[in-house]
């Protein structure tokens, strides 16, 4: 069954004899099996022994091998911590929990006492610690049954090994075997009874865990109903497993209350009239709605009670500009009245020189006419005088050519006297008379061609002096046409003159009618200009007190538009 | 004109072969004398008939109660400025070897009497030009001066033979 025993070399025995295994058999006497005791006060336990046919002989004679136990003890010990070794799951056990030196006298001891042919309550009690052991580090019971059937070979083979007859090897098995069962229900007794209580403490701790948790909860939920929300669970003291369940309770609560809390001291902020807040956490879904709906309310509350203060802030301004503006009104109407006496007295004048304007625009009219007349005369005076003029100019053109004649017949008569002075010349001594009459001929020839030019000069000045007389009387003429187109010019003004002035004495007329009206509404507006200062007051003492209601709030500045901040500024400060 | 006047005045007993008179006529402003020895007569401006291929200052010829007679405009003998003839310009008639030529003149002016002794010889001046050629001396008469022409020498030998070889 167990390899390694075919290998093992016959081992001597207690009595180091070498001699022959046979020979050996043939002179040893049979042994003698000592007396075996039972000595368990437990009467249970005695009925299971008795039950699992266990007697005292069969104590005595595991016990009638001690000595052969004791001198093979480390070779079984051996053999079987060789076998736990070779399987993974038993090798792990032992390392994790002990090693096989701490245990290899542990297990000496232990099979000691399988030899000692006594049960007692020492005994049991040692079986029953090493089931309570056993189940605390959860090793099989498979464990036990390999260690007794390792034992129990190794030394039925250590039996035949040391000549002992067949007879002995058939007691020793069945005696040892009834043995190992007892010792075997014993330890599995005191493994099954550890891992009972094991389990019923672990379901009283469940039941004790879930008690608490639920009265945690119910407590939670009793304050929760009674609006004590800042309660919270004291985790801390719980197991694990407990305290996380709990801490997120805690948690989830934290979470609710966390925005209601910052809605709350919002809220009396605003309650203390302070509208500069705001909810800033940032929050999703539920609670979002809620921050979004708080802050829109602040929103709105802020924009009406800033459009309340520009309004009353114009409101204060209008009504004291009224109430100025009412007081100017009524001097201004009082100054209007004595205005209006001035301004009769002064119609009453004009309309005397409105009349006055209407008799001179007529007379003036006359005379223009008049002047027309002698204007259109003196025209036609100077047409006649330029045709005159022309006349007179013809006449020295005729003059001119008749001296011109004259300047010729002069010349003429300058060559035949100065051809007569030659000839007279020619003739010398005897020419000489008539030397002098040519020179007399040619004196008057050259008289008469002076004569000649000067009147020519002169007749040249006149025709000059007549052109320049022709040119200005021309020129009147045009003076002339330009007065008389003047004085149609005048002539109408004047009479656009004297409808003016007809339609100035209608219009005056109406004037002074209007005047009376203007008097009557002069004095309705000074009544009338007092009950608006008065009434201007008492808007003015109302737009005060609004604003005081107004200032108790504290507005938000930031996020505003500049000239909003400017009216939030001015508007407590006006006055 | 008071000049003239006074100019014109014949002195009695002045020579009686007409020596030292002269007949005086206006280029411009300049007067001029020719001996009286030598004018035939003075008539106005006549219509000149212009002749082919004579010198610029023959204008060419007139009829004079049937005689043919050249015209030389003395402006332009002078080497002066032509000027339009108008009814004051007058022909001088001057015989010249009894070769009679019409002198064109602005105007005639007198007959003037110019002792000898007022008479200089003209300047010596200019001689490579014979600009004074034509002058027989310097006739003073109070404040004027006369310019005396020399009628010989008014014309060139060559042009007075041109001249007797038209008439």
């Amino acid at each position: 069954m167990f390899p390694f025993f075919k290998n093992k070399a016959p081992t001597p025995s207690g009595s180091g004899e070498n001699k022959d295994v046979t020979e050996i058999k043939l002179h040893r006497k049979k042994r003698s099996y000592p007396p075996g005791k039972i000595a368990v006060n437990d009467t249970t336990i005695r009925e299971e022994l008795k039950f699992l046919g266990l007697t005292e002989r069969d104590l005595g004679v595991v016990k009638a091998w001690k000595d052969v136990a004791q001198e093979n003890m480390d070779e079984l010990i051996d053999a079987f911590y060789t076998h736990v070794q070779n399987f993974p799951q038993t090798r792990d056990i032992l390392h994790k929990h002990s090693s096989v030196e701490r245990q290899r006298p542990l297990l000496t001891a232990y099979v000691k006492t399988l030899f000692s042919g006594v049960i007692d309550n020492d005994y049991l009690e040692m079986r029953k610690r090493v089931g309570i052991v056993h189940e605390r580090i959860d090793l099989s019971s498979s464990y036990y049954i390999a260690m007794y059937e390792i034992i129990r070979s190794v030394f039925i083979n250590t039996l035949k090994e040391i000549c002992a007859s067949d007879e002995e090897i058939q007691d020793f098995s069945e005696s040892f075997n009834r043995l190992i069962q007892v010792d075997t229900a014993l330890t599995i007794r005191a493994f099954n009874t550890a891992r009972l209580e094991k389990v019923e403490a672990g379901r009283k701790k469940q039941e004790k865990m879930l008690n608490n948790l639920g009265d945690e909860i119910l407590g939670l939920t009793e304050n929760a109903r009674h609006g004590r929300l800042g309660q919270r669970i004291d985790a801390h003291k719980y197991e694990p497993e407990v305290r996380d369940v709990l801490l997120s309770i805690n948690e989830v609560m934290d979470v609710i209350m966390e925005p209601v809390n910052e809605a709350l001291s919002v809220l009396k902020e605003m309650a203390e009239g302070n509208l500069d807040v705001k909810m800033t956490g940032r929050y999703e879904g539920d609670h979002k709605q809620l921050q979004d709906s708080l802050n829109t309310t602040i929103d709105r509350q802020n924009e009406l009670l800033q459009a309340i203060s520009s309004a009353v802030k114009q409101v204060a301004g209008g009504s004291s500009q009224v109430s100025d503006v009412s007081q100017s009104l009524s001097q201004s109407t009082t100054q209007q009245a004595s205005s209006l006496q001035e301004i009769t007295a002064s119609l009453t004048e004009i309309g005397g020189q409105v009349q006055q304007n209407a008799d001179n625009s007529g007379q003036a009219h006359d005379l223009s006419r008049e002047t027309q007349e002698k204007g259109e005369q003196g025209k036609e005076r100077m047409a006649r005088m330029s045709e005159a003029m022309d006349e007179v100019k013809k006449s020295s053109d005729q003059i001119g050519k008749i001296i011109k004649v004259i300047d010729e017949i002069a010349f003429q008569t300058n060559l035949l006297a100065l051809n007569a002075a030659v000839e007279a010349a020619r003739a010398g001594v005897h020419g000489k008379g008539f030397a002098v009459v040519a020179e007399e001929v040619r004196n008057l020839a050259q008289r008469s061609a002076r004569a000649a030019r000067e009147t020519t000069e002169l007749i040249e000045g006149n025709n000059d002096k007549v052109n320049r007389g022709i040119r200005y009387a021309g020129e009147t003429s045009v003076v002339f046409n330009e007065i008389v187109n003047a004085i149609d010019k005048i002539s109408v003004l004047i009479d656009e003159i004297s409808v003016a002035s007809r339609e100035q004495s209608i219009g005056l007329k109406e004037v002074n009618a209007g005047l009376s009206q203007i008097d009557r509404a002069t004095q309705d507006n000074t009544a009338l200009s007092e009950e608006s200062a008065a009434a201007a007051e008492e808007l003015s003492s109302q737009a005060e007190e609004l604003r005081g209601l107004v200032s108790r709030f504290k507005l938000r500045v930031n996020g505003m538009g500049q000239s909003a901040m400017r009216e939030n500024e001015t508007i407590f400060d006006y006055n | 004109m008071e000049a003239v006047d006074e100019a014109v005045v014949l002195e009695p007993g002045v020579n009686a072969a007409n020596e030292g008179q002269f007949l005086t006529f206006m280029i411009g402003e300049q007067q001029y004398g020719v001996e009286i020895k030598y004018v035939t007569e003075i008539i106005g401006i006549q219509n000149i008939t212009s002749l082919p291929d004579l010198p610029h200052f023959m204008k060419g010829i007139i009829n004079l109660r049937g005689k043919v007679i050249p015209v030389v405009d003395v402006r332009l003998r002078f080497g002066m400025e032509e000027r339009d003839y108008d009814e004051r310009t007058c022909i001088i008639v001057v015989s010249i070897n009894d070769t009679n030529v019409g002198l064109v003149v602005d105007t005639v002016a007198e007959v003037m009497n110019i002792p000898e002794e007022s008479i200089e010889p003209p300047p010596k001046v200019n001689s490579k030009a014979n600009g004074n050629r034509f002058i027989y001396g310097l006739g003073k008469v109070q404040d004027n001066v006369q310019i005396l022409l020399d009628t010989q020498k008014l014309l060139f030998d060559e042009e007075l033979e041109q001249l007797s070889a038209i008439t």
